[in-house]
């Protein structure tokens, strides 16, 4: 299991995933990322910074966005 | 030389060429090629000849590009379809090889910026006048500060492309990079290293072009000219010592040269420097002359210099696994699904410079096709491990291309150690595994596998691999199965020294008759080798450690 830190970059309050900037790659992002249930829909503003767990490492479909904070 | 221009004054609808018969002293009068698309006005030109003198000019406009040729002399007069679709052209670069070979850099339906190649059919691998479709390259998000314009691409030795990344922050940039494709890799394979920044600040990129002996790279200052490929050195007669190793997931040489003569005094600016390739290829005089292996390929990565004494000159390099162990990600790259882990590997390697070959690979690695991800500064040695991990297969170092292969339990020994060929020493080791009942669990599904003898012994517990990508239950039991095989492997040890065998491979399965210790043809698996040849001692040897197959 391993943390990562990255940016909001994009959230669709349907199907609660993001798109997420992760810490290190300036051109690309990290797509459909599942949210937390419990991280209300307006605290997922672009350019909050974020906290994700990847369950399996290189498994982008095994990860949760856990936290946004600024 | 035929030099393709929109004509000023216009709003660049139209296409139109002179030509020269002097090599550029002296043009012809204007001829226009017509209008590609009435009323889109073009965003770029590329042009390129086959070997029979027959040219095609590319015209792309925001949204697609079309292709006119000239055939024995003779244009068609006929803008065809030509593929490109984008939702905006940035550049665009063709290089004639049997095919059209096309790189395009420009945005997407969906707002993404990035650098995709494509063919266009000749009759070569595509169907004249058909495209392929687009495969990228380089890729930035729709939101982010990067875009990519103005390629160049050419055939030299290999394919060579310059494209130029711009980066619109706060620290702007706006900056060539160059790339190439692997050696003996096809254009269609879409295997490119690792783009590397040119040192150079560029609006319109570099412009390439081959010739004979070098390739020119030119922007409006500057002209540069490739250097001619060196002749290999033979440093055979100067081998005092040479030490070369290879394991899984790791190898390397150190080679130690007489220096007697100060004739590599001035190592690190000749042929002798960072990063030059070194070729270990064991030989025997036979019955039929010299024979040699392939053998092993490393890169120098470093060099000690013993004066005094005895001068020597100390060698050290690393092999495919250095250079994965070098390469970093500069940025998220995502599948989903999209890729099988062989492609994934391909990819990864490439990236490093280095080729995959598929020497008799599961078809669970060509199959199974997971959601993958690498995170920016990850490694590409620790990324090829995580991919192996969840297959059968195995990969190793054949010159410079790496090789991937089942490793099945039932594979059938390739040679045989003792009496003929002898074993001079052996160590021969048994030990319990690590684990002997793997339970993989996917998503809703479940995979196990067991080596009942020691289930039954009660020597471990259960191990569980959790792994969200195995959607079916016959993919869950590959991964259980990989893993009962892995521990197969582990349960025997141990090594041999023998007379250098040049085949010798990591990974290949052979028998070993050593009554020593009650060994008859007795099968195990090669888990690491090393090769170690000084001459004047008389030795020629390897260590071979041993693994259950």
């Amino acid at each position: 299991m391993e943390v990562r830190r990255g940016t909001v970059q994009a959230f669709d309050s349907g199907s609660y995933r993001a798109t997420v900037q992760i810490a290190g790659s300036l051109s690309t992002w990290l797509g459909d990322v599942a949210v937390a249930r419990n991280i209300p829909s307006a605290e997922m503003q672009v350019g909050r910074s974020c906290a994700l767990v990847f369950f399996d490492e290189t498994n982008p479909s095994d990860a949760v966005l856990v936290a946004v904070y600024t | 030389m035929f030099v393709f221009y929109t004509p000023p004054g216009e709003q660049r609808f139209s296409v139109s060429y002179r030509r020269s018969l002097d090599y550029g002293q002296t043009f012809g009068s204007p001829v226009s090629l017509g209008t590609p698309a009435s009323g889109f006005p073009l965003r770029w030109l590329a042009a390129g000849h086959t070997p029979d003198g027959d040219i095609a000019v590319f015209a792309a406009i925001s949204l697609r590009v079309f292709c006119q040729r000239r055939v024995q002399g003779t244009w068609s007069g006929v803008w065809t379809d030509a593929n490109g679709f984008l939702a905006d052209v940035s550049g665009l670069a063709t290089c004639f090889r049997g095919d059209w070979n096309m790189v395009i850099s420009g945005t997407d339906s969906a707002g993404k910026k990035g650098v995709w190649t494509y063919f266009l059919g000749e009759g070569a691998a595509q169907t004249r006048d058909t495209s392929s479709s687009l495969q990228e390259l380089a890729l930035a998000g729709a939101n982010s500060l990067v875009e990519f314009r103005c390629p160049f691409l050419a055939y030299y030795d290999v394919y060579r492309l310059y494209f130029v990344e711009r980066f619109n922050g706060q620290q702007y940039y706006n900056r060539p990079y160059r790339t190439q494709s692997l050696p003996g890799a096809s254009f269609q394979a879409n295997l490119w290293r690792e783009p590397v920044p040119f040192d150079l600040a560029s609006d319109y990129g570099v412009a390439l072009a081959p010739g004979p002996t070098a390739l020119w790279l030119s922007v409006p200052d500057g002209v540069w000219r490739s250097l001619a490929p060196p002749e290999p050195l033979d440093l055979t007669p100067q081998v005092v010592s040479l030490v070369a190793a290879a394991e899984p997931a790791r190898g390397g040489v150190r080679v130690e040269l007489d220096n007697s003569q100060g004739q590599f005094a001035t190592v690190g600016t000749g042929l002798l420097r960072e990063g030059a390739e070194l070729a270990v290829s064991p030989g025997y005089y036979a019955s039929t002359g010299p024979q040699l292996s392939e053998g092993l390929a490393f890169w120098i990565s470093g060099w000690e210099q013993v004066v005094g004494g005895e001068n020597r000159l100390v060698l050290e390099g690393e092999d495919g696994w250095g250079l994965l162990e070098r390469w970093r990600a500069r940025c998220q790259f995502t599948w989903k699904g999209t890729k099988s882990v062989l492609e994934l590997l391909a990819f990864i390697l490439a990236r490093a410079g280095l080729a995959l070959s598929p020497l008799g690979p599961s078809t669970f690695i060509q199959g199974h096709r997971p959601d993958f991800t690498i995170h920016a500064g990850e490694r590409g040695s620790w990324l090829v491990a995580q991919l192996l991990a969840r297959v059968p297969d195995g990969l190793f170092f054949r010159g410079s291309t790496a090789l991937v292969k089942e490793l099945s339990p039932t594979e059938a020994s390739a040679y045989s150690y003792g009496p003929i060929h002898p074993v001079l020493q052996g160590r021969y080791a048994a030990r319990t595994p690590q684990g002997s009942w793997a339970q993989a669990l996917g998503r809703g599904v479940l995979g196990e596998d067991f080596d009942w003898e020691r289930v039954e012994m009660l020597t471990s517990g259960v191990l569980q691999l959790q792994d969200l990508n195995l959607l079916q239950a016959s993919q869950a039991q590959e991964r259980a199965q990989a893993q009962v095989r892995r521990w197969g492997r582990e349960q025997l040890g141990g090594e041999i020294t023998v007379p250098a065998h040049c085949g010798q491979e990591l990974y290949d399965v052979v028998d070993i008759t050593d009554p020593r210790a009650g060994l008859e043809g007795s099968l195990r698996r090669i888990a690491g080798l090393t090769l170690t040849y000084q001459p004047r001692q008389g030795l020629y040897q390897h260590r071979l450690l041993l693994g259950g197959v």
